[in-house]
């Protein structure tokens, strides 16, 4: 009995162990390829996830163009973007480049939540320039009296310490309806003899609300949208550039730029600021351009370099105030602009051009704009 | 010796010991080749899978970069995309200079180039980016033309370069277009006819791919996924509203559908054996069709 049993423990053993194995192959072909296809799958959703945040950077980077920054580079310089989407899917990373004046290219690199995976896409971006009808260095709706010692000059004039302006056509001093102006003192008609340019005065009976308030595709509401800045209605006085520790801060809300010293670290800032209401400047210089939902006053030999759409009038007293570029004033409650004192309203090129090309949002180029980057 | 014979095994023993141990083994035998086959069967369809996920990871890729309202698309049906395959995109460097009436020297800065691989000129025709107007994206636009040779040379800032001879047809302006519309920094991008098809070889099917030279001899196709169902790829075309395509420009994303089967047969029942198939759908938008 006792050999007996011996042989039966050796079967069970022998049972047993072929059973293991058996049961081991089949429980390891499955966890092998459950593995491969888990591994593959994962690959596969890292991928399409890290594409999917790399696709997240290039919008929100060419969506929320920031030109405060990205116009201000140099050709061929870069700046560095990042950011992650909301829930933890990922981060994003990568460069904008400044190809030349127009043309940028935004190279974004976005990773999984693991970190494990990358995908690389890139966007041609073009700036859209805001096409602004300027034909004058003042365009008005409604009457206009000019006088004291005042000028409005369409010649073609560059502002001081620019750099690589343009020689340009000049333009009429002012534009506006037929029968408008009026000329006080020694500016009175018909020779208004404050006004010069080519032709000093352009009667225009063409001019209406799109003159104004149209900017090619763009329109008031949409360069509004574009602003940098929210200035508060009122009175604003001391307005000029902000630089600490070498660093223009662009929060500021009297930080309308330096054009008095273009290679200042403001000189390259060029806001587009947006007023909802009246605005009062005394004195101070800035540049960009300045959207006044309402009336504009100045005086205390405010200058200002670039481009003022104002939807009521513009008023200048006393020392008045330097306008370098151009000066767009809809008067839409047909109220009286009054360019009085010592205001000059100089017609440049230079001034306009620049302002309108760095206050510029980017968009992709209109076709073939979407690249992979690797 | 009675001991010794009583210790031996009677001739019923030693039957009913091969008995059973030849019935121990025959299960022992069919627990591992049916284990075999489950893991043979798992294994080809998670390759079915990778195949697939491959093939409509590639032309995902391809079919992003495409401009169909600009005639990126050459042939479109339901097994068959014929296209201009973007390889490389470049920025100028130098401002291009003319070589002859049709021919520009075009410099693309080395350290920007991106894309699957370099400019060739044995294989490369171009789009290079003509600016007009810089006030105004309604002129923007791009010049086709061929790279006819590629020479190392420096930028205008000493970087190193791929000094470009690219062609472009006189009805396209010729090199005078260029000089006069390209400014600096404007980007080229490089490009090759590509075919994706359905092939059949050897009695399978396959995502098959093949490409052609600038002076448009193709190469022969080769397989690039599969293998792959009978039909396995169906391509689909939609326009900006969602609606079927009426024409190859109104293309704005295509539906792939791919079918993949195993390379093997894999044991499906006790007397079937058959392929082990999977199916994978993607829809791709274009990404480089005109905007405003």
């Amino acid at each position: 009995m006792t050999k007996y049993f011996k042989n039966e423990r050796g079967m069970v053993l022998l049972v047993a162990i072929i059973g293991l194995v058996v049961t081991g192959t089949v429980i390891t072909g499955f966890v092998v390829s459950g593995v491969m296809e888990r591994r593959d799958a994962n690959s596969t959703r890292r991928s399409a996830q890290a594409f999917a945040v790399a696709e997240h950077g290039l919008s929100e980077t060419v969506g929320n163009w920031e030109p405060g920054i990205y116009n201000m580079l140099a050709v061929d310089s870069s700046v560095a973007v990042n950011g992650s989407p909301a829930g933890g899917s990922g981060s994003y990373a990568g460069t904008v480049t400044r190809l030349n004046n127009e043309l940028f290219v935004v190279d974004i690199t976005g990773q999984d939540a693991g970190s494990r995976t990358q995908q690389s896409i890139g966007a041609l971006v073009r700036l859209r320039t805001i096409d602004m009808d300027v034909q004058a260095a003042l365009t008005t709706q409604g009457t206009t009296k000019i006088g004291g010692n005042a000028k409005v000059d369409g010649t073609n004039t560059d502002p001081t310490a620019w750099m690589n302006c343009h020689p340009d056509t000049n333009m009429s001093g002012i534009r506006l309806p037929p029968g408008e102006l009026h000329g006080q003192g020694s500016c009175a008609g018909p020779s208004y003899s404050c006004i010069a340019g080519s032709p000093p005065v352009s009667e225009d009976a063409t001019i209406d609300s799109t003159t104004f308030f149209q900017y090619g595709d763009m329109d008031w509401d949409a360069l509004v949208l574009m602003r940098n800045k929210l200035v508060t209605p009122g009175t604003h006085t001391g307005i000029g550039p902000d630089i600490q520790g070498g660093a223009c801060i662009l929060a500021t809300e009297d930080n309308w730029g330096d054009p008095l010293a273009p290679a200042s670290a403001c000189g390259g800032y060029f806001p587009i600021m947006y007023v909802e209401g009246n605005l009062s400047i005394s004195g101070g210089y800035g540049q960009g351009i300045l959207l006044v939902d309402g009336n504009l006053s100045v005086q205390g030999g405010f200058e200002f370099f670039g481009i003022v759409v104002t939807r009521g009038v513009l008023k200048t007293t006393g020392t008045g105030g330097h306008f370098n570029g151009a000066v767009m004033a809809a008067n839409v409650d047909l109220d009286d602009n009054s360019i009085l004192g010592d205001a000059l309203v100089q017609y440049s090129s230079c001034a306009v051009a620049r302002v309108l090309t760095n206050a510029a949002p980017g968009a992709m180029l209109r076709s073939r704009g979407w690249l992979y980057s690797y | 010796m009675p001991t010794m014979n009583r210790n031996g095994f009677s001739l019923i023993e030693l039957i009913m010991a091969l008995g059973l141990g030849a019935a121990v083994a025959t299960v022992v035998f069919q627990a591992i080749v049916n284990t075999q086959r489950a893991t043979q069967a798992g294994t080809q369809q998670v390759d079915v899978r990778q195949n697939l996920r491959a093939g409509v990871g590639y032309l995902a890729s391809v079919i992003r970069e495409l401009n169909a309202a600009e005639n990126d698309i050459v042939v479109a049906t339901g097994t068959q995309l014929q296209f201009r395959s973007m390889r490389w995109t470049g920025i100028l460097c130098t401002a291009p200079v003319a070589a002859s009436m049709t021919v520009v020297t075009m410099p693309v800065r080395r350290d920007l180039i991106y894309g699957v691989r370099g400019p060739s000129a044995a294989l490369d025709s171009v789009f290079v980016f003509v600016d007009g107007d810089p006030t105004t994206r309604a002129d923007d636009a791009w010049l086709a033309g061929g790279v006819t040779a590629v020479a190392a040379g420096n930028c205008a800032d000493g970087s190193p370069s791929a000094d470009l001879s690219v062609e472009i047809p006189l009805l396209a302006g010729g090199s005078a277009a260029v000089v006069a519309g390209v400014t600096l920094g404007s980007p080229l991008r490089g490009f090759q006819l590509e075919e994706l098809t359905l092939l059949s070889t050897g009695g399978r099917w396959w995502l098959a791919q093949r490409t052609a030279s600038r002076a448009g001899a193709w190469t022969t196709p080769l397989p690039l996924v599969g293998p792959l169902a009978a039909g396995g790829m169906t391509l689909a075309y939609f326009d900006s509203t969602g609606a079927a395509a009426g024409t190859i420009t109104d293309i704005a994303s295509i539906a792939v559908l791919l079918r993949g089967e195993s390379r093997n047969r894999v044991r499906q029942s006790v007397a079937t054996t058959d392929f082990a198939r999977d199916s994978l759908i993607s829809r791709v938008a274009l990404r480089n069709n005109p905007r405003f």
